[in-house]
């Protein structure tokens, strides 16, 4: 009998073993009388242990948070936390059909499930990976690009998102310059017949997102997108400077 | 879903019956929380073990089968092994003295107390009757071992004891324990034992 081996059950019992050395205690388990005897002693003798704690309290909505995590390891739901969105303003005065999504202004931190007809971005800051996963997550994701900065610094990304029969287009952007009264940043899409406006958005803080649903029947190949700083939120084509743009 | 037992609730498991899943938590919620707090000391680690327990119990199907013994123990064990596996990747480790902290008192009333906390209650009263009976060097290894779950090198070490008869120590304290609980169980108007 293998007595250096008999000893490894201490450590077999409290699962310390490494896989290979559990294998190998399992394997001299299956012939060691003596070891199976008293494996199964100790199982039986430890069955009530667990009995000695103390009554203890779980803390308050302990079940609701189990059950949910639980019930979500299904696949069906995923939790994401939304960062908070810098976005403070935007303007609707906009062509009819063109409807706006906005992400909440002041999300802080939200926890969001999403699975259901929010679509989610994380606007932070190189965390265009965690825009693409997001993105995969909850829609068929047609198009992701960096924008590169065309005049100025601003910098960020875009994607076209297919969400149900909807197609959307999400832009982030960063380092964006400082705006005056009535000037607004500006989302083009760029086909072979010109721009069409996919998206104006203000931000105080240089930074900010939009998320804008395109028109039915509107899903042609679009050869860029641009962002341009505008003097107003309504002029059918670009006026103002290029500040970021890219090819599909 | 109140009557059947938790053999036939966990069989409910194979169909995602997610009211199966619920009455479960609903009988072992207090007993398994409060456990999984006696081993890890932490109210976060605590929720965690029993939130990873149900996962696995849902998810992956964790396989019972009725040879394995009772549901509850089987239950139980799971959530220690899951306790253990908390401790290890906080690389925390307890210094609880057993039964200075293991408080007899029970903070449901006994008439509103489903089956499960019965059987906690009349078992929990014997076993710390049958632990208090131990030496004390005796009830130190069952708390190193069967509460902290350290490695055999790591018990050896903490009651600088040689490290070829830690595994004979441990058996001998569980064996008196064994022997203090049929001594108690005598004495107890139940008096049945199930070890």
């Amino acid at each position: 009998m293998d007595r250096q081996m008999c000893n490894e059950l201490v450590d077999y019992f409290n699962d310390q073993l490494s896989e290979a050395e559990k294998h190998a205690f399992e394997k001299h388990l299956a012939t060691c009388e003596e070891c199976q005897i008293e494996l199964a002693e100790w199982q039986t003798l430890t069955n009530d242990l667990p009995y000695v704690s103390s009554d203890t309290s779980p803390p308050e909505g302990m079940k609701e948070r189990i059950l949910n995590a639980v019930f979500e390891e299904e696949g069906s739901k995923e939790e994401i936390i939304l960062q908070s969105v810098p976005v403070k303003e935007f303007d609707s005065q906009t062509r009819k059909k063109r409807v706006f999504s906005w992400l909440p202004a002041v999300a802080a931190a939200l926890m969001l499930s999403i699975g259901g007809n929010i679509f989610l971005a994380s606007v932070v800051k190189n965390q265009q990976e965690d825009i693409l996963a997001q993105s995969e997550v909850v829609d068929q994701l047609l198009a992701y690009v960096n924008l590169s900065p065309v005049e100025g610094e601003a910098s960020g990304t875009a994607s076209i998102v297919k969400h149900g029969k909807e197609t959307r287009v999400v832009v982030q952007a960063s380092s964006l310059p400082a705006l005056s009264k009535d000037e607004v940043y500006q989302v083009w899409l760029i086909d072979e017949n010109g721009p069409i406006r996919a998206g104006t958005f203000k931000s105080e803080s240089q930074e900010g997102a939009v998320v804008f649903t395109l028109p039915e029947g509107t899903e042609q190949d679009w050869k860029q997108v641009a962002v341009s700083h505008e003097p107003n939120a309504d002029s059918p084509t670009p006026l103002g400077k290029v500040l970021m743009a890219s090819e599909f | 879903m109140e009557k059947l037992t938790d053999s036939q609730l966990y069989s409910l498991l194979n169909s995602k019956d997610q009211a199966a899943l619920e009455e479960l938590y609903n009988r072992y919620e207090r007993l398994l929380y409060s456990f999984a707090y006696r081993m890890t000391q932490s109210a976060q680690m605590a929720e965690d073990t029993v939130q990873e327990v149900f996962i696995k119990l849902w998810k992956e199907h964790a396989p019972y089968t009725e040879d394995k013994g009772k549901f509850s123990s089987w239950l139980l064990t799971m959530t220690r092994n899951t306790s253990l596996d908390a401790l290890r990747k906080k690389g925390k480790q307890q210094e609880v003295g057993l039964l200075e902290k293991d408080s007899e008192k029970m903070k449901v009333p006994i008439e509103e107390m489903p089956e499960q906390m019965l059987e906690w209650k009349e078992k929990g009263t014997l076993i710390r009757k049958a632990i208090n009976w131990l030496k004390e060097d005796q009830r130190t290894i069952v708390e190193l071992f069967y509460f902290q779950g350290l490695s055999q090198e790591s018990i050896s070490t903490k009651l600088n004891i040689p490290l070829g008869t830690v595994k004979s120590r441990i058996r001998l304290a569980l064996q008196h324990l064994r022997k203090n609980l049929e001594k108690e169980r005598g004495m107890s108007p139940n008096g049945s034992s199930d070890v």
